[in-house]
């Protein structure tokens, strides 16, 4: 088995406010420079000897990562409500209803906006960049979202497998 | 999952003449699927291509399995049989599955204490599982159970096709509303 790991903590950065509706600290709008970094492994490597080549992984990664940055608040798009043709949105968090202009409302389709539903959300958009011929050799991938430098969530994207 | 487990139970399955599959099998077949299965499927016994390759679930059955798999978003999945071999004249017969029941049980106890949902696929296995879950309630206190009809019943039968479906939406409906 072979690995390479791509870590973009302090090198590959997105700055992103978010609300975790019902929570009691996180329900509150706050702000996070978060970062990506991945796991690969290959049982083999491909033609130049890589278990995947970075320059495949890392503009996937800074896609993902860009959908998010600067971009205003990132929300379920559940807790989001359009209100006008004006593109107005209604995002509605517990008792609190904020009204944003659409532009500034990244709204994912994911359950909450926490670092675990991030993590699948970022992995799931990386994947669909990743060429089928490294998908074929690929045993195993994950993806950490960082909140933090030093807190995350790991999503795997494709498990291990084993033949008997 | 401990590599070594399972690659053990394949050793002694591949030394085991406990009954007349023994004479039938080409191969054994042990398991397919993820290293940590969240959800872990239990069929009957290997057919014809099964019995060719070593793999559980790799013929037409298996090609609906994993049409299943693909609709319903099961990621996380590993199959195996409760019994080891090919079965003569590709009948099963409960014999067999008394006589590979120890083989299931390790089979079990290498996957259950890592898996949250466990699937029986027809009424075989059905019966195997509950007669396993009564012998060793504890490997199955923490699981979800849940039975879908065999993907041959489906082939054999293309009416069944409809309650297949049903099986499959009631199973990732239980799975998706958990995650």
């Amino acid at each position: 088995m072979r690995a390479v790991e791509i870590d973009g903590r302090g090198v590959m950065e997105a700055a992103m406010a978010h609300v975790v509706a019902g929570h009691p600290r996180c329900g509150v709008l706050h702000g996070h420079t978060v970062s990506l970094s991945m796991r690969i492994e290959a049982d083999k490597l491909d033609s130049m000897g890589f278990v995947i080549d970075f320059t495949k992984v890392k503009p996937a990664m800074k896609g993902a990562l860009a959908i998010l940055d600067h971009q205003g608040l990132v929300v379920a798009g559940a807790m989001c409500e359009a209100v006008d043709t004006e593109g107005r949105i209604l995002v509605h968090n517990e008792d609190e209803v904020y009204d944003l202009p659409g532009d500034e409302v990244v709204m994912l389709p994911i359950p909450a906006a926490t670092a675990e539903a991030l993590a699948a959300w970022a992995g799931t958009q990386i994947w669909k960049q990743i060429p089928d011929e490294d998908l074929e050799r690929i045993t195993y991938a994950e993806v950490t979202f960082w909140e933090t430098p030093n807190t995350g969530a790991t999503f795997v994207i494709r498990e291990r497998r084993a033949e008997y | 999952m401990s590599d070594e487990s399972l690659g053990n139970i394949k050793e002694r399955a591949e030394a085991c003449q406990r009954c007349p599959c023994a004479q039938s099998r080409r191969r054994v077949v042990i398991y397919r699927g993820m290293v940590e299965p969240r959800i872990l499927f239990v069929g009957q016994s290997p057919g014809p291509r099964e019995d060719e390759l070593g793999v559980p679930f790799v013929g037409p059955a298996g090609s609906l399995l994993d049409e299943a798999f693909g609709i319903y978003h099961v990621d996380s999945y590993g199959v195996i049989n409760i019994i080891n071999c090919f079965p003569p004249n590709n009948k099963f017969q409960e014999s067999f599955g008394i006589a590979c029941q120890p083989f299931l049980v390790d089979k079990l106890k290498v996957f259950l204490p890592g898996a949250r949902y466990l699937v029986t696929l027809g009424r075989d296995a059905e019966k195997a599982i509950w007669e396993v879950q009564r012998l060793y309630p504890g490997l199955f206190q923490h699981l979800t159970l849940h039975h879908i009809i065999h993907p041959a019943a489906v082939l054999r039968n293309p009416g069944w096709r409809s309650k297949w479906d049903g099986d499959w939406r009631e199973f990732a409906r239980k799975v998706h509303e958990s995650s």
